[in-house]
């Protein structure tokens, strides 16, 4: 609304409301007293009456009443006078045929009411007065004031209206010629200048509007000279350059902004709304999509917080319709203008694309290679979880390959990997992959071969996979054209199925692997299944020693340390280590089942070193915390004392942790003095260096006695078989006793274990065995309870004894 | 008449005594006494007062409404008080013998008692005094001062009219040819007549000299003065039973001027005493007097 308008608008609506209220009040005021009066005339015509009709009623005499109230009846306001006597006998109305009649009942009507008074003469009652009174009167003289005042009222609102549209020209007349002149310099006539003649605020607005318009002028004219200056240096670098003015024009750019988008829009013009250029790219944009379009993100794509960094640089690289691939960078300066930086990188994004298949593809065939096709079978496999699919992971090894390659030469060997890749590809499904592994290996995942209807796989699945891989190795069958040589070759294939042999991708490919191993064993061109190669146990140790190599790496390991017990003194004489594995799934598995696996893959090496440095630490805590005299053994596996380092590490951990030889004793096995030779210098070097020995599970093996007579033996721990039957079992006892008498004989110490009640306790000290261990005299428990254990607890004798019984 | 400390008449109760026993004598021996009571039985629910329009009609309602209700809680009978606007429709309600019992003066109470079966009950204790009224500086004195003027007088039926017309004949003039009369509606126009020259005097009873207060009463002088003649009395129908005639006059006599509202709101300033047999007898004459100069 214009000024002018609201300036009329606002003086009509004061005026009107003024109107209003004068109209109202005066309508208010005259028919209060309108009313008053009526009523004033009213109540002296009932006084009246009253007391000519007590007159009249005193002395009967009713004749001038009658004449008198009939007059009456010139009086518009009053339609009816009645008067009775106190018997209720009408004595005079303004209808003398009611005269001598009964009192009759009076209802009001429309805009006629009666008015009752009782006619009292000094003490007693005398009649009754009735009159009824009109409003049309009233009402009428109402209507007339109203017409006339509403009539007053539109004649004034009309003039109102009149003077305030003249009022609000006059004002606004000078500010219109201004407001003029102002959208001519806004449409770029520059020239444009107001005369508003006189001193008054407008005049003064008017002048300086001129000079605004003068300066305005000076300043556009630097403006353009500044930017002359500032395109020229841009000109000479080869990323586009444009510059948006705060409002979002294009205000500059520079050549090759003009060449980078020549190929969507042959002109681009100064002045151009920086939304058109936007929504200009995205009808053109091939990839990747934009995250809104340009009309719902405010015409301003490049702006989406998505595309923003921390310093408000706003980066994206678009695809356009003729594969052109574009970089822009934009931002706004602290002015709110829109700098873009705009790079063609269609070379660089070609090279990106040929590094990226490079990485994931092997250079010979050109199928995917071992990482490509984990990534894809971990995505096959998550798809398959979701909908239930099986799956199947086929590992591939061309069967005598090598004697193409030794004999024909690395070429032909090549170009024959080239063609069976071909075949394989063209034998699988359009969901399956074929990917290289390396040398003649190749690693496949198919799909539809049905879905996880049970736990295990049933016949049909089995058949599916069974054709799937009989297919493949048919596809190897017809020869080979390579070089004028016709070549023949088969290979061999192994089947893990997902679920049944493995929810992950690397246990698939291993236990696709022992199948692979199984089918080159059992003859060539062949294909096997896990579940046929394999048994339950072969899998679980290939999880076991998966997972057990991770435990290694990670520490998954404790320790935990028996108390060792001086059967004449009851004193803590020394504990033995014992490793347990804390599983992350599984809990606390026992050393029985991980121990033989370590020592099968080599991990023993590591997991035996990381045994005697934390138990050589954790007895250095022990003397420092008092226990000084403690005795450590520590079991040594066999293939421990293979390893030609051996005695190296174990020379070094010693120093490290400042352990006291003597209180150092290794638990050996029987099996680990099968090979006497090496076998014999190291102990006789490690005793040399102040070490005890211990032979562990003595009785359980070949108890050889001349291992006792070649052997530097310190001790002998009788296994716990013996002891458990001890005192049940005539023959385990006079075999502990004889080992007992025999190591005494040779003076080596004996320890009896797993002592678990008092009887086999009481028969031991009997027998004379030095030592004892067991869950009677104490069960395995972590290294610091060992200080509490020296500390507190005594097995003296008389200890022992009550728990003898 | 002497009366007793409460002011009432002594005589009272001696007569009051002697009418309740012949009374109740009759009633019980004669059977014109139950005719009587069979009429009385015909009588309607309420009483009719009337009271001579001496006064406008409000104003005597306004005077005589105590008066009705006092009849009516003696009596326990309604008791309506009626009036007339003129003289003349008063005296023609009373010869229709529209009245149970009336108020009236001394000329008709006369008419009254004579001719339409009335019977006195009560009178005012002091005498009517009728004077003619002249302007201080009048040289009238007398009567005869007044031949061939013309003096001013209350309407014609008017006790005032009628005294001075009385005396007028028994000084020996003839009025309305000695000395020419002239009516006025109320005394105040007849006084203010005076006062401005219209008339030589104006009849009026003597009381009301004393109340005037619209003009000087000072400018006005004493002339002359009726003989005077027995007041304004109460008097009853004889169709009302003995009993409560008996009543009524009981009552009217028991009023003492000093101390009872009902009588002082008359503004008479006097009692009420029997009527004696003798009490209207000029009244009677001045009445013979007046007929005969009307005869002429």
């Amino acid at each position: 609304m214009s000024l002018r308008s609201r300036i009329a608008a606002t003086i009509f609506l004061l005026e009107f409301i003024l109107i209003a209220a004068v109209l109202y009040i005066t309508l208010t005021h005259s028919m209060e007293s309108v009313d008053r009066q009526i009523n004033s005339s009213q109540k002296v015509t009932l006084n009246l009456l009253g007391d000519l009709s007590k007159a009249a009623l005193i002395t009967e005499e009713f004749n001038e009443l009658q004449s008198f109230i009939r007059n009456m009846t010139r009086d518009p306001n009053i339609k009816t006078v009645i008067i009775g006597d106190i018997d209720g006998e009408v004595i005079a109305a303004t209808d003398p045929d009611m005269v001598g009649d009964r009192l009759p009942t009076l209802p009001d009507v429309d805009h006629h009411y009666w008015q009752r008074i009782g006619i009292h003469g000094a003490s007693a009652r005398l009649g009754s007065l009735a009159i009824e009174f009109s409003q049309v009167p009233l009402r009428s003289a109402f209507q007339k004031t109203l017409n006339l005042g509403m009539a007053v009222a539109i004649a004034g609102i009309v003039i109102t209206a009149l003077v305030a549209w003249s009022i609000g020209h006059v004002l606004t007349r000078r500010l219109w010629r201004l407001a003029i002149a102002a959208d001519k310099i806004a449409c770029g006539e520059s020239e444009a200048r107001v005369f508003l003649p006189g001193s008054d605020e407008v005049a003064r607005v008017g002048r300086a509007f001129n000079s605004m318009v003068d300066r305005l002028r000076q300043n556009l004219s630097a403006v353009q000279t500044s930017r002359d200056r500032l395109i020229k240096p841009t000109e000479a670098i080869s990323e586009g350059f444009a510059l948006w003015s705060a409002d979002d024009r294009l205000v500059l750019c520079n050549r090759p902004f003009r060449d980078i988008f020549e190929t969507i829009e042959p002109s681009l013009e100064i002045g151009m709304a920086y939304a058109d250029f936007a929504r200009l790219i995205d009808k053109n944009l091939v990839g990747p999509a934009p995250a809104q379009s340009a009309d719902d993100a405010g015409l301003d794509p490049l702006d989406s917080a998505r595309e923003h960094d921390e310093d408000g640089v706003n980066t994206r690289e678009v695809l356009l319709g003729a594969g052109q691939w574009v970089s822009l960078c934009e931002f706004r300066t602290p002015d709110r203008e829109r700098v873009g930086i705009y790079s063609d990188i269609t070379a660089q994004k070609a090279t990106e694309e040929t590094i990226r298949y490079q990485a994931t593809h092997d250079a010979l065939t050109g199928l995917p290679n071992r990482s490509l096709f984990g990534e894809r079978l971990a995505d096959a496999l998550s798809t398959a979880r979701d909908t239930g699919e099986r799956l199947a992971v086929a590992f591939l090894d061309l069967d005598r390959f090598k004697l193409v390659n030794d004999g024909l030469g690395h070429r032909i060997g090549d170009e024959l990997l080239l063609a069976i890749s071909e075949r394989l590809h063209r034998s699988v499904g359009e969901r399956d992959m074929v990917a290289r592994m390396g040398g003649d290996e190749f690693i496949l995942f198919l799909r539809d071969i049905g879905n996880m209807g049970s736990s295990h796989v049933d016949t049909g699945n089995a058949a599916t996979v069974g054709a799937r891989a009989e297919h493949i190795l048919e596809s190897m069958h017809p020869p080979f054209n390579i070089g004028g040589h016709e070549l023949h070759i088969t290979a061999s294939i192994g089947v893990s199925l997902f679920p049944e042999d493995g929810r992950t991708a690397d246990l698939l490919l291993k236990a696709a692997d022992v199948a692979l191993y199984n089918a080159k064993a059992a003859g060539r061109d062949r294909w096997q299944l896990v579940h046929s190669a394999a048994d339950g146990g072969a899998l679980e140790r290939i999880v076991l020693e998966s997972q057990l190599r991770r435990a290694v790496e990670l520490e998954q390991f404790t320790l935990l340390y028996q108390p060792q017990i001086n059967l004449s003194s009851g004193q803590l004489v020394g504990v033995e280590a014992l490793i347990r594995w804390r599983h992350p799934e599984e809990g606390i598995v026992a050393p029985e089942r991980f121990i033989t696996l370590a020592e099968e893959t080599g991990l023993i090496h590591s997991l035996g070193l990381w045994i005697l440095q934390t138990t050589c630490a954790q007895h250095r805590a022990w003397r420092q915390a008092g226990l000084e005299e403690i005795r450590l053994a520590v079991n040594i596996s066999p293939y421990q004392l293979r390893r030609p380092s051996f005695l190296h590490d174990i020379e070094t951990i010693l120093r490290d942790t400042e352990m006291p030889l003597d209180l150092l004793e290794l638990e050996l096995t029987e099996t680990a003095l099968m090979q006497e030779g090496e076998t014999t210098k190291l102990l006789d070097q490690l005793t040399g260096m102040g070490l005890s020995i211990a032979l562990d599970d003595f009785g359980t093996g070949y108890s050889s006695l001349s291992y006792l007579r070649r052997f530097p033996i310190d001790r002998i721990k009788i296994d716990r078989s013996f002891v458990c039957d001890i005192s049940g079992s005539q023959s385990d006892g006079a075999l502990a006793r004889a080992v007992i008498m025999l190591a005494h004989g040779l003076n080596i110490g004996v320890v009896a274990e797993g002592v678990e009640t008092a009887a086999q306790l009481s028969l031991l000290r009997h027998f004379g065995c030095d030592e004892a261990q067991g869950y009677l005299l104490g069960e395995p428990v972590a290294g610091d309870q060992i200080c509490n254990l020296g500390v507190e607890r005594s097995w003296q004798p008389s200890n022992l004894a009550l728990a003898m019984g | 008449m002497r009366k007793d400390a409460s002011g009432r008449p002594k005589g009272a109760p001696r007569s009051f005594w002697l009418l309740a026993f012949l009374s109740a004598l009759g009633i019980m021996l004669s059977p014109s006494v139950s005719a009587a009571e069979d009429e009385a039985q015909a009588l309607p629910a309420a009483y009719r007062l009337g009271v001579f329009p001496y006064m406008p009609a409000l104003t005597i309602d306004r005077l005589y409404s105590p008066v009705a209700e006092a009849f009516s809680l003696e009596l326990n009978r309604l008791v309506k008080l009626r009036t007339k606007t003129t003289f003349e429709n008063f005296a023609a309600a009373l010869a229709e013998q529209s009245y149970d019992v009336i108020f009236v003066h001394p000329f008709l109470l006369v008419d009254a008692v004579e001719h339409h079966g009335y019977q006195p009950l009560a009178r005012l204790e002091k005498p009517m005094r009728a004077v003619l009224a002249v302007r201080e500086d009048s040289p009238a004195s007398t009567l005869d001062d007044l031949v061939g003027g013309t003096i001013g007088l209350p309407p014609k039926m008017a006790a005032v009219s009628k005294l001075i017309k009385a005396a007028m004949i028994e000084a020996g003039l003839r009025p309305g040819l000695d000395v020419g009369v002239r009516h006025f509606r109320n005394k105040a126009s007849c006084l203010e007549a005076v006062l401005s020259g219209a008339v030589a005097a104006c009849g009026v009873p003597a009381f009301v000299l004393s109340q005037i207060e619209t003009f000087d009463r000072h400018a006005l002088r004493i002339a002359f003065e009726a003989p005077l003649i027995s007041h304004f009395a109460f008097a009853v129908h004889q169709r009302v039973p003995n009993a409560d005639r008996q009543k009524l006059q009981d009552l009217i006599l028991s009023w003492s001027a000093a101390d009872d509202d009902v009588v002082r709101n008359l503004r008479f300033d006097q009692d009420f005493v029997p009527v004696a047999p003798q009490d209207y007898v000029s009244v009677r004459a001045y009445q013979e007097r007046l007929q005969t100069l009307a005869l002429r």
